[in-house]
């Protein structure tokens, strides 16, 4: 949960990209960091494999300044999505806020979307939270593989096979061109302030 | 209310992130600091260098506790029980220091052993002769069941045929003058062997002795022994 | 990634961990890739745990603690080590490819088996590199 110190009136949160492996969360990271690095100041800490895969997490803090008051950081953290990490996914979500989950659009990625999403649940219970109730963004990223003639799964699809019962907000998104990657964050944020929000007054 | 609430902190988080995509600041200040007084005790040193040869099992630190233990004897030379003590842990550190990886797991053991022994025997208060006889007997048996256990153990090797591997040759010198037979009233008596109880104390505290001693060199002649190529 | 692991590697990796280490009496020998794959695995029987998520945790731990050493100027520790009342993780690294990850009990001296470890590292990097 949020760690709100009072005293000093600081609010920190902490939100996970989630999703399938190579789908596209530590790209995310990397866009915003590379793009806002000057305003955020932080730097982005990568545990990864040597091929590049996320081994553990990858890590990034940063303020977004005052509201209410208090001093808010927000902290950014991605998963390793080989299902072999299922132990490490879980660890990380540890004391979540808010998750963004991204989707895969490439059709051949169909089933690893529902697995992970199913995967995502699970653990959010063992830290008695609901996939439900968590303030919760769905990413459909890759779009740009379109003009590569490259089979994705429709929007529709995804919203069907993924969002008809959770019914949160979702975007298209090409992480790798940064196309609603901003977007996609501030909405997260927003709805993680939101909940939190009335634990500051 | 809640509602206008709601729009308040909405209306900032969306005003900070529209600056945010910026914003900066801080970096919180630790202080941090830690304070170990040094006591000049010397059990502390050699309790400090027991410490740290169970983290860790080099030459300098074994050369340490010899020397530790050289400076200790010298501190202590009129306690006979003491120098027993001392006279183990100096032999389980050098048999530790020539066989380095290949010594007995039981050799540490016995180490930190010996050495809390040592301490309480040291530290406490009222403690009586008595006492501190019986713990340092416990001492030696364990002593004694390492020898055999390590013997056991050259045995089996000696079966398997295996060549142990060492450059190193054993720096153990048995100085025969420093094994210090002093004539003291007080007696190690409890749970010996009968023919001992017949013996006067100072018979005892000899027999003692000797027996260390003949267990450190037998057991350093089979090391070398072992450790010829 | 510069290594050779064909079957006779790996039988002479398992007998070195076998012979060095298990018989020294330590409960578990975990050799890994540093993605947290196992390569051995060899335990005295009692183990109950979940080697694999151990592993990929290990993994995970390791380069967690690599990317901490780096920050403060370190290219890492020699000690990676989690005490325990009653088991105790040891972690090293073999080349730069690999993770030795032991779990023993107190009745083992870290000491010793900081010893030993060395010994098989230098053994199994030699099979590896042949």
């Amino acid at each position: 949960m949020s760690f709100i110190n009072f005293k000093k009136k600081e609010v920190q949160v902490k939100i996970v990209y989630y999703g399938p492996g190579r789908g596209g969360k530590t790209t995310n990271l990397e866009y915003i960091f590379s793009n806002f690095k000057n305003r955020i100041k932080t730097e982005l800490v990568a545990i990864k494999t040597q091929g590049d895969r996320t081994l553990f997490f990858d890590f990034l803090p940063f303020d977004i300044g005052k509201i209410k008051g208090y001093d808010v950081k927000v902290q950014l953290y991605t998963v390793p999505g080989q299902v072999k990490y299922d132990a490490t996914r879980e660890l990380v979500l540890r004391g979540v806020d808010g998750v963004v989950f991204v989707a895969d659009s490439m059709e051949a990625r169909r089933q690893q979307n529902l697995q992970s999403l199913k995967n995502l649940q699970d653990n959010l219970a063992i830290h008695k939270k609901s996939i439900f109730k968590i303030p919760l963004v769905l990413q459909y990223n890759k779009r740009d593989l379109a003009e590569q003639d490259i089979p994705l799964l429709s929007v529709e699809t995804l919203e069907k096979s993924l969002n008809s019962k959770l019914k949160v907000p979702f975007f298209e998104a090409s992480a790798v061109e940064g196309t609603n990657v901003v977007q996609t964050l501030k909405k997260i944020i927003s709805m993680t302030m939101a909940s939190v929000e009335n634990q500051l007054t | 209310m809640n509602s206008q609430n709601d729009r308040t902190v909405a209306g900032e988080v969306e005003d900070r992130l529209k600056d945010l995509f910026g914003e900066s600041v801080e970096s919180p200040a630790i202080a941090g600091e830690s304070d170990s007084p040094e006591e000049d005790s010397p059990i502390r040193k050699l309790k400090s260098t027991i410490l740290s040869i169970d983290w860790e099992i080099s030459d300098d630190l074994l050369d340490k506790l010899i020397k530790e233990i050289g400076i200790l004897e010298n501190t202590y030379k009129d306690d006979k029980n003491l120098l027993v003590f001392f006279q183990l842990l100096g032999s389980v550190g050098k048999y530790v220091k020539s066989t380095k990886a290949n010594a007995h797991p039981g050799a540490i053991r016995l180490l930190n052993s010996v050495y809390n022994s040592l301490e309480i025997v040291i530290l406490s208060e009222g403690i009586t002769t008595a006492e501190k006889r019986k713990i340092l007997h416990v001492q030696v048996e364990q002593f004694k069941k390492l020898k055999e256990q390590i013997a056991l153990r050259k045995a089996e090797m000696a079966k398997k045929k295996e060549v142990i591997p060492s450059e190193i040759k054993p720096a153990i010198e048995e100085k025969e003058e420093d094994v210090v037979v002093q004539v003291e009233p007080e007696v190690i008596t409890e749970k010996l062997p009968p023919d001992i109880s017949r013996m006067t104390p100072q018979e005892t505290v000899a027999y003692v002795l000797a027996e260390v001693k003949q267990l450190i060199r037998a057991e350093f002649k089979a090391l070398r022994e072992e450790l010829k190529l | 990634m510069d290594y050779n692991l064909g079957h006779e590697q790996l039988t002479k990796i398992e007998e070195v961990l076998q012979k060095d280490l298990m018989e020294m009496g330590v409960h578990c020998v975990i050799f890994i890739d540093m993605a947290g794959n196992i390569v051995v695995n060899l335990d005295d029987g009692n183990i109950k745990h979940d080697v694999y998520s151990l592993a990929a945790l290990a993994a995970g731990n390791f380069g967690a603690v690599s990317a901490m050493a780096q920050m403060i100027g370190e290219e890492d520790f020699s000690l990676l080590f989690h005490k325990g009342e009653k088991e105790s993780i040891h972690f090293s690294k073999v080349l730069n490819d690999f993770l030795l990850i032991i779990i023993f009990g107190h009745d083992i001296s870290l000491g010793l088996l900081r010893l030993k470890v060395t010994e098989s590292i230098e053994k199994i990097e030699k099979t590896l590199k042949s």
